[in-house]
């Protein structure tokens, strides 16, 4: 920081908060290139079933021998003679319909819970708060395999496991943010022209809780991405044949010495993924900050 | 503050009871598995019923817990280790004692004999990794929030995001391929003995690299946050407009009021160390706790898994109130009503 910044600092009035604009995004660098990378994998998962891709759970027999990158197979086969860009594609179906269907889940449920805590406060909040308190002591990953571990890998388990995993964290965040708002001159308005609770939590509060929601939900996408890559490569992931990148990995891995690119490509594949999420998190942090 | 303490312990030990309530909870909804455990699977179904009876595994949720509880106490013995069920397993600490986690159906030993040298081994992972990240996120945490939005800024920002989008398992792949396979000058497998010809020092290389990878980003990023709000405060300006040098405005004045925050984040960080520790470990082939609670869970062993996860909570909760504890003797503004 040179002095003519000090200097401006003081003179500068404070800025006013904004609200969040979609399109002030794209006046970040880092936004445009996370949403470039997420879009590319939406769109892969969205063409999937047209694109000239052979079928991710058929073996090619005669390409077992030598998996490597060829003209049949782009980025190669797998140990199954499977082939590894279609694997990929319908791979990324699965991982982008389960970790943002988990996450929004887990946002309803731990925005509800953060609501009631921060507006009602008392003993509400209390019992919401340490309970909370007792699974944010678990390391996030324990719950995960705890839970998959005891009531099976599928998607309905990993919705729920996330939405333990995650809710009370969302909800921590959300009481907060309620515990600022409700004393603002415009929930007083609202309740004195007899505004009903739910129309105060859903119309006033939520909306002015939602640009530092949405950034939120922006990670803990690219986590829950990464929690399932992880839970496929321990063997928790979404049972064959669906492929799954974490699974990919992990039916791979005892051959790295081999054919590395059959553990390499689905790792670079889930980094950049959640590399897109996690960008786009920070341009709109950036975008939107008051 | 010794009121404020032994509430704090008080809620310590509600916190723990709990969450090894419901670990329990979830591990033994369906009751019974224990006996089909310990017998192994060439068991008849009247084996199983028999010593599913011996042991009352059938009785309701709670009054199981309150026995495992009293087990752990030492106020009652361990019913497997009874002569009575034939099973041959036992504690040379006795059946009866305080700390008692019971016995591994997996490893056929006493969780005491199993946890501690893997619980061991981990803090010597996690410690080492630790002391990686501490510096590393110091370093681009204050380099970044020194001036914000700058190029500086926006290059070690981009770094560290991309750095915490990279799991363990992946960057575990990365390295083994790169160090391991095309360039060997690594192990790949971190037993912790030399049989594989390498000495133990070298095998603790990539899993602390893993570790550090995936960590010490996001840690960089909150200290970043927290340099940024230290350099808008009117003591930095005054010191600016003095003259005094950059160097000794950010070593005297900046870096210890930016280092208060990220205590907290930092001592946190040793629970998400303990997430990150189960994959790397299943990379390496690490003897360590994760790995430990990866098999125990997988196996339905509920001793073993119900003593690692109350350790794990044990170290969340302390590592939380070591944070509030050092948050109040670093900011002499905060005090406990």
């Amino acid at each position: 920081m040179a002095i003519h910044d000090a200097i401006a600092q003081v003179t500068t009035p404070a800025k006013r908060t904004v609200r969040p604009s979609w399109m002030r995004i794209l006046h970040s660098r880092t936004a445009i290139v996370g949403l470039v990378l997420v879009l590319f994998w939406v769109l892969a998962a969205l063409l999937a079933p047209i694109l000239p891709l052979p079928s991710p759970t058929d073996s090619d027999v005669l390409a077992m021998t030598n998996p490597y990158p060829s003209a049949a197979h782009w980025l190669g086969t797998d140990i199954l003679g499977r082939d590894v860009l279609a694997r990929l594609i319908f791979g990324a179906r699965t991982v982008l319909s389960v970790a943002p269907l988990s996450v929004a889940v887990a946002m309803v449920v731990g925005i509800t819970i953060g609501m009631i805590a921060g507006y009602y406060g008392g003993w509400l909040d209390a019992l919401i708060s340490r309970f909370s308190d007792i699974i944010l002591a678990f390391p996030v990953l324990v719950i995960y395999v705890i839970l998959i571990a005891n009531i099976g890998p599928s998607v309905f388990n990993i919705v729920i496991a996330t939405t333990v995993a995650s809710a009370p964290g969302i909800g921590r965040i959300t009481r907060g943010l309620v515990l600022g708002l409700k004393e603002q001159e415009y929930i007083a308005a609202a309740k004195l022209r007899g505004e009903s609770t739910i129309y105060i939590m859903l119309v006033e509060l939520l909306p002015n809780c939602r640009s530092l929601l949405i950034v939120d939900a922006c990670l803990r996408i690219g986590y829950t991405i990464i929690t399932i890559g992880i839970l496929g490569f321990l063997g928790l992931g979404l049972p064959p044949p669906n492929p799954d990148w974490g699974g990919m990995v992990k039916e791979s891995v005892t051959v790295l010495n081999v054919w590395p690119h059959m553990s390499l490509i689905p790792s670079f594949a889930l980094v950049t993924l959640v590399l897109g999420f996690n960008l786009l998190a920070d341009g709109m942090r950036e975008a939107w900050k008051p | 503050m010794a009121n404020f303490l032994l509430k704090r312990l008080a809620m310590m030990i509600v916190t723990m009871l709990c969450a090894s309530f419901l670990v329990f909870a979830v591990c033994e909804f369906t009751p019974g598995s224990v006996a089909r455990k310990s017998l192994g699977p060439f068991a008849t179904q009247q084996q199983v019923d028999l010593l599913t009876e011996k042991l009352k595994a059938n009785d309701p949720l709670p009054v199981r817990y309150g026995r495992w509880l009293g087990v752990l106490v030492g106020a009652i013995p361990d019913p497997l280790q009874d002569p009575a069920t034939g099973l041959n397993f036992k504690d040379p600490r006795g059946a009866q004692y305080f700390g008692n986690f019971g016995y591994s159906t997996l490893n056929k030993l006493p969780v005491n004999d199993v946890i501690w040298d893997r619980l061991g081994n981990t803090a010597i992972l996690a410690g080492l990794a630790f002391l990686l990240i501490v510096p590393l996120s110091i370093i681009f945490g204050v380099l970044s929030g020194l001036k914000e939005g700058g190029v500086l800024d926006r290059t070690l920002s981009v770094i560290c995001i991309t750095f915490t989008s990279i799991p363990e398992f992946a960057s575990g792949v990365f390295l083994v391929t790169l160090f391991v396979i095309l360039w060997p000058i690594l192990p790949g497998t971190s037993p912790l003995n030399s049989d594989g010809g390498w000495a133990v020092p070298y095998q603790f290389v990539l899993p602390v690299a893993v570790l550090v990878i995936y960590d010490f980003g996001y840690v960089a990023r909150m200290i970043r946050v927290s340099m940024i709000g230290v350099m808008e405060r009117p003591y930095i300006r005054t010191a600016i407009l003095k003259g005094m040098s950059t160097r000794r405005m950010v070593l005297s004045h900046a870096l210890r009021n930016a280092m208060i925050a990220p205590f907290t984040v930092l001592l946190l960080q040793i629970n998400f160390l303990i997430s990150g520790v189960v994959v790397t470990e299943l990379v390496f082939a690490y003897p360590g706790f994760g790995r430990l609670i990866l098999e125990a869970s997988l196996f339905g062993d509920m001793a073993t898994l119900e003593a690692a996860t109350l350790i794990t909570v044990a170290v969340a909760v302390v590592t939380q109130l070591l944070g509030d504890l050092g948050y109040m003797l670093l900011d002499p503004r905060i005090r406990v009503r």
